[in-house]
């Protein structure tokens, strides 16, 4: 059985060596570049003669990896970005895998490290991602954000930290906040507008998402690393309901201050149930009855 | 990062029905969320089997059985909570497992769920399947197809009585504005993960029928907002896992629920309209209608054997 790593590329000397070394245990490497204007294919070359270019750029990598796997000849795939690498627990499992007759198309967990930390919680983790597979049995489509095609029979990996591929994600604040720019732009004209933007309509965007993010996703587990995210992700949704509000040419709206009063109130309610709930995980039996019943009454 | 949205849908007796509808799921237009399908067999009397070549085509699906029957709300808290466990959902969606969805309208629901943090359920508009309309005769050939099912809920509390909005008549673009509605259906409702959190799932002591109005007033007390959505839809095929319209078993849960919900969740005076109702059909029901009221009395909920 024979493995073919498939990367497509743009604008990535920085990165890509490093995820180039994780593939040594692969047949063949294709990278495809999308025409980076830096040194990306000079540094591809050190690793691999398969080096090609896209005709165009696609502006996201979805249909270059249809052509990328297409030039590969190993029966297996396996597709990695160039922000990734695999570890040498998981090569060792990859090779085990592909000796597998019956499945088809491998989901691998993938470990998000962000500001040099592996995020566990919030939804950050085991992050599934259809990565080996045979050929021809998973298919990207065109658009943003869209699901890989998947025919045949497919499984999840176990998700242990030994067997997940390494993905480098956010590494600075200034990566995180230009894809926020890029996607909420994306995303303000995408998402219904029901009324105008209000007061309320600013507050609830980065107060849910924080309380959703840190509380119910238990963000808080990640330690600071938890809390930054939290507050980069409340911010990313202010920023697509402000960018809404552009679009409608910036309304006014000036509540007066018992209205002010009341929509803060709501808000700190919301604060105080959640808080609740996590002084009730740390609390002995008989003060977590007495804060359940608290809450019950002041929920009324 | 990607939020997550587990599809549920409970099977009970009805294998091609949910075939036909998770075929229609196999590639719904997605932007920033993946989803997977979790099948919940109800302790069908045949258990459902999906062949391994039907789940090689159909890899976002997943089977689990339950022994015996849960009823509609014990079937979908079991997928909720194998959801929660498994994948760390951020929505759910339940859905009947008589539909046949539409390609965008998943992307459709998320997109105003986002839209509003305040929004805890949202049901789309659906119409009868082709075919499946109550009136055949009523319509003109080419508007079978597009006579609306749901279009919202309305409660008429001075007489007990939840119905939907919109309900035969055919789709000329009359229920075409998101809004706020009285209740969303449990025919195909999404659910956000506070709500799980702050309110629960689906009451058990209703087990069929009404359980997704209470649902809804249980979200709004905890002061979410309960949304139609008429830029998605979806087509039902109606009742094919209850022996269909107007059958005793159907009988016996509607006026039993009918009057559980507004014990629960009526004021006083409505309480006396409760009484005064549940007085009448004591002496002028049905047998199941007395039954019903019985049960309730005695409060015998949940599952109870009909027939």
């Amino acid at each position: 059985m024979s493995i073919s790593a498939v990367l497509v590329v743009k604008n990535e000397e920085k990165r890509l060596a490093r995820a180039l070394k994780s593939l040594k245990f692969v047949d063949e490497i294709v990278v495809f570049d999308m025409l980076s204007t830096d040194h990306t294919q000079a540094v591809a070359k050190k690793f691999t003669d398969q080096v090609f270019s896209t005709p165009e750029d696609f502006g996201y990598v979805e249909p270059a990896r249809n052509l990328a796997v297409s030039k590969a000849k190993g029966e297996w795939i396996l597709v990695l970005d160039a922000d990734e690498e695999i570890p040498k627990s998981l090569a060792e499992k990859i090779k085990d895998l592909i000796k597998a007759n019956d499945t088809d198309v491998f989901f691998l967990p993938r470990k998000n490290l962000i500001f040099n930390k592996a995020i566990k919680h919030s939804g950050w983790w085991p992050d599934y991602q259809a990565r080996l597979f045979k050929k021809g049995m998973v298919e990207w489509q065109v658009g943003v954000h869209r699901q890989p095609d998947i025919k045949g029979q497919a499984e999840y990996l176990p998700a242990k930290a030994d067997w997940a591929i390494i993905h480098h994600n956010y590494e600075t604040v200034e990566d995180f906040v230009e894809r926020s720019q890029k996607y909420t732009s994306l995303q303000a004209k995408e998402r219904k507008n029901l009324k105008t933007i209000s007061t309320e309509d600013l507050i609830q965007a980065f107060n849910s998402e924080f309380l959703r993010r840190f509380f119910l996703k238990k963000a808080y587990q990640d330690g600071m690393h938890g809390l930054a995210l939290s507050l980069l992700q409340s911010n990313y949704e202010l920023l697509i309901k402000l960018k809404q509000w552009q679009a409608q040419d910036f309304p006014e709206e000036q509540l007066n201050n018992q209205q002010l009063i009341k929509l803060l109130k709501t808000q700190r309610v919301e604060f105080d149930y959640w808080l609740t709930d996590l002084e009730i995980s740390e609390a002995g039996w008989g003060r977590k009855l007495f804060l359940k019943l608290k809450r019950k009454i002041a929920n009324r | 990062m990607k939020n997550h949205i587990s599809i549920i849908i409970v099977n009970y007796n009805t294998p091609d029905e949910t075939k036909d509808c998770l075929r229609s799921l196999d590639n719904l237009e997605t932007w920033g969320f993946d989803y997977q399908v979790i099948v919940v067999d109800n302790g069908s009397k045949v258990p459902l089997k999906l062949s391994s070549n039907f789940l090689r085509h159909h890899p976002r699906v997943e089977l689990i059985t339950s022994a015996s029957n849960l009823g509609f709300t014990g079937g979908n808290n079991l997928g909720i909570k194998h959801a929660a466990n498994t994948y760390d959902s951020d929505y759910f969606l339940l859905l009947n497992s008589d539909t046949v969805v539409s390609n965008n309208f998943l992307k459709e629901l998320y997109l105003l769920a986002k839209n509003d943090p305040k929004i805890g359920l949202i049901s789309p508009k659906i119409y009868f399947h082709k075919g499946y309309e109550y009136h055949q005769n009523s319509y003109q050939p080419d508007q079978l197809g597009q006579v609306i099912w749901y279009a919202g809920g309305k409660i008429d509390w001075s007489n007990l009585i939840s119905f939907h909005i919109g309900v035969d008549e055919v789709d000329r673009g009359q229920f075409d504005e998101p809004r706020e509605t009285d209740f969303a259906t449990g025919c195909c409702l999404l659910i956000t993960r506070e709500v799980v959190e702050r309110v629960g799932t689906l009451d058990n002591r209703f087990f069929l029928y009404s359980e997704d109005v209470d649902y809804s007033l249980r979200v709004k007390r905890a002061g979410l907002k309960v949304y139609y959505c008429p830029s998605a839809l979806i087509y039902h095929k109606i009742a094919s896992s209850t022996g269909g319209v107007g059958s005793q078993l159907q009988q016996y849960y509607q006026t039993r629920n009918r009057l559980l919900l507004s014990f629960k969740h009526g004021w006083r005076r409505r309480r006396l309209t409760t009484v005064h109702l549940a007085l009448r059909l004591l002496i002028n029901g049905s047998a199941s209608e007395r039954k019903a009221v019985l049960d309730l009395i005695k409060s015998n909920l949940g599952k109870q054997s009909y027939v």
